[in-house]
């Protein structure tokens, strides 16, 4: 389903070349459930912006789908980012000026779908976060947790078959976070959707099925 | 898709209504200052209704003491220098052209009153000026001994008194009880020069047989390439003929290049103070509507990480600023068009005002078009990984 093959990817500011990711390769199998580990600043996140085709390898090659997708161009690339991936941000990103329902919707947007049918997914993805009751409110009027299941049921709204969560419990505490890894390992059994989850927490680590440690900007086993 | 962007431009009213109110300060000033340099180009570029080629005026300080005797000596010194082989024709003029000086009066007609200036010539003065009559004919000796004074006007007096009918032979009420009888009607003769409004204006006859008629200064028509230095020529021959009098010549030329100059002077700081205030508009628009897509570039980076292509992103932005845009000008066009309904401005024609607009409206335009599109174009640059951090 996703193939990551001897990546690199280092960023310069001014004077200092940071590596973040150092000759990785990555197999992940449709329907698994994954979680990356390693400490602070090992390059986790851009491997999954990798995954995510947010961001652009210096070498190597990334295949979704046994298509070869590094070069595409970002015409090509955003069907791809629309309908294949969704995404759970470490900070949430949700838009403060739309209401939780338009926020949910936002995918959709970029869909040939009526209104009506976008209104009726969204509702249908809050329903799966138990989230129906805060539709009209607005982020910030949102616990954090709250906020972070929005961000979870707009990376579903157009029911993609790869879930990529960036620390998706990392601000949360204990409870919710088990509430958020129920929600995912539903998702992962019931819609057999292939997670990709990158976590600091041993504990919902060991839930998922395998774990990639990264250390360094390199996989380590 | 718009109902979805109208939503997001609304919740973001309060950021939006101070752009709004930013591109309405900046339309108003925009359209004051089009409305401004139009309405000077057309007094500027309308006719000037006669020629001032090869033409010398020479002014005299009249005795005002012994009228008799002031005319008398003008009479003889005209005659005098019409004799030389430089000089073509020789006219008496009570107020020259191109100088702020001129005999002014109100006429009240059914029509309503009227602000009409004007000036006396000796006969066959408007063929050698080059002016244009469109009615009538000229001034001339027929005119002697009339009980009713006989009178040129001017196109805009005639439309002014007589609407489209004709005014030739018609009189109207003068100072008093006087009456004047239309015998021509000529294009335009703008005394006062280019930067003069256009205005109502009327010519009488100065009759050079008569010895109580007065005038002050003769304008002689020269040979042409007639030199400078022919100058010299004529003050010896003009101090012969009137020893105690001193005689200043100038050429229209040089009166008219005065007049440029000094109207220039007079609206360089309106002109310089209005550029100014103009940039200053200008820049700060330019960074209100650049720093409104700049902070917006994680929202971007956002929308693209969800599946929207760089292009859709950067539609999005441009139309947000072109609905935007389109309603300050609205409310701007509700603002300025008080002042061609009030007509406190009189050449502030409605063609002209429109005009304006319609200039305003593309410069105001363009500028929120590239003021969304530009920097739109480099958030969509950075990859959305990078618009995600940006901040
Ligand atoms: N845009 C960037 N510019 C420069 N350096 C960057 C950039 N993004 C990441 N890095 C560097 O690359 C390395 C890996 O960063 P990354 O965000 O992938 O770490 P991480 O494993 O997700 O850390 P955390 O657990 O704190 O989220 C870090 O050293 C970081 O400083
Ligand atoms: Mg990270």
């Amino acid at each position: 389903m996703i193939r990551i093959e001897r990546v690199k990817k280092s960023y310069r500011t001014d004077t200092i070349q940071t590596t973040a990711l150092n000759d990785v390769s990555v197999h992940i199998k449709s329907g698994e459930f994954v979680s990356i580990m390693g400490p602070s600043g090992c390059g986790k996140s851009t491997l999954m912006n990798m995954i995510g085709l947010l961001d652009k390898p210096c070498e190597g090659k990334i295949y979704i789908d046994a298509q070869r997708i590094e070069s595409y161009n970002d015409k090509s690339i955003a069907p791809i980012r629309n309908e294949k991936i969704g995404f759970i941000f470490q900070s949430f990103h949700l838009i403060n000026d739309l209401s939780v329902l338009d926020n949910v919707e936002l995918p959709l947007l970029y869909r040939k779908i009526s209104a009506k049918e976008r209104r009726r997914l969204a509702l249908e993805a809050l329903d799966k976060v138990s989230l129906n009751a805060r539709a009209k409110h607005f982020p910030n009027q949102l616990s954090g947790g709250q906020q972070q299941r929005v961000a979870i049921a707009r990376a579903i709204v157009g029911n993609p078959k790869i879930l990529l969560a960036d620390e998706p419990t990392g601000n949360l505490d204990s409870a919710m976070g088990n509430e958020i890894m129920t929600i995912l390992d539903d998702l992962n059994k019931k819609e057999k959707t292939t997670i990709v989850m990158v976590t600091h927490d041993d504990e919902k680590a060991q839930l998922t099925e395998r774990i990639i440690r990264l250390f360094d900007g390199q996989l380590v086993n | 898709m718009f109902a979805h962007i109208f939503k997001m431009m609304w919740q973001r009213k309060r950021a939006n209504s101070l752009i709004i109110i930013e591109i309405v300060i900046a339309f108003i000033v925009l359209l004051a200052v089009v409305a401004f340099i139009r309405v000077s180009y057309q007094t500027y570029s309308a006719p000037l209704g006669f020629e001032f080629d090869n033409t010398w005026s020479i002014e005299f300080e009249p005795d005002i003491k012994d009228r008799e005797k002031t005319g008398l000596t003008a009479r003889q010194t005209l005659q005098v220098i019409s004799q030389l082989p430089e000089i073509e024709d020789a006219h008496t003029m009570y107020f020259p052209p191109f100088i702020e000086a001129s005999s002014s009066t109100t006429i009240d007609t059914e029509n309503g009153e009227f602000f009409v200036l004007s000036t006396a010539v000796s006969d066959g003065a408007q063929q050698a000026m080059g002016m244009k009559l469109l009615a009538g004919r000229w001034l001339n000796e027929s005119d002697n001994g009339q009980t009713i004074r006989s009178v040129l006007i001017n196109k805009l007096l005639k439309d002014n008194i007589f609407g489209d009918g004709n005014a030739v032979n018609q009189l109207f009420d003068y100072e008093g009880d006087e009456k004047l009888r239309v015998v021509g009607v000529f294009e335009d003769f703008r005394q006062m020069g280019e930067f003069s409004s256009v205005g109502n204006y009327m010519m009488f006859r100065t009759d050079l047989d008569n010895p109580k008629s007065y005038y002050r200064s003769i304008h002689i028509w020269v040979k042409p390439g007639t030199p400078r230095a022919f100058e010299e020529k004529l003050q010896k021959l003009l101090h012969q003929s009137a020893p105690n009098w001193q005689f200043e010549v100038t050429t229209w030329q040089q009166l008219r290049d005065e007049h440029i100059r000094s109207g220039m002077v007079v609206r360089i700081i309106p002109i310089v103070i209005s550029l100014f205030l103009m940039l200053m508009v200008a820049f700060g628009l330019l960074g209100v509507l650049w720093q409104n897509v700049t902070r917006r570039t994680q929202e971007l980076g956002l929308r693209r990480a969800m599946g929207a292509t760089a292009a859709m992103v950067q539609m999005q932005i441009v139309f947000e600023l072109l609905v935007i845009s389109l309603m300050a000008i609205t409310i701007g066009f509700l603002i300025a068009i008080q002042l061609p309904i009030s007509g406190v401005i009189e050449q502030l024609t409605w063609s002209i005002f429109f005009q304006s607009v319609a200039i305003s409206t593309v410069i105001i335009m363009l500028l929120s078009v590239a003021c969304a599109y530009y920097p739109s174009l480099i958030a969509t640059r950075y990859l959305p990984a990078d618009a995600l951090h940006y901040e």
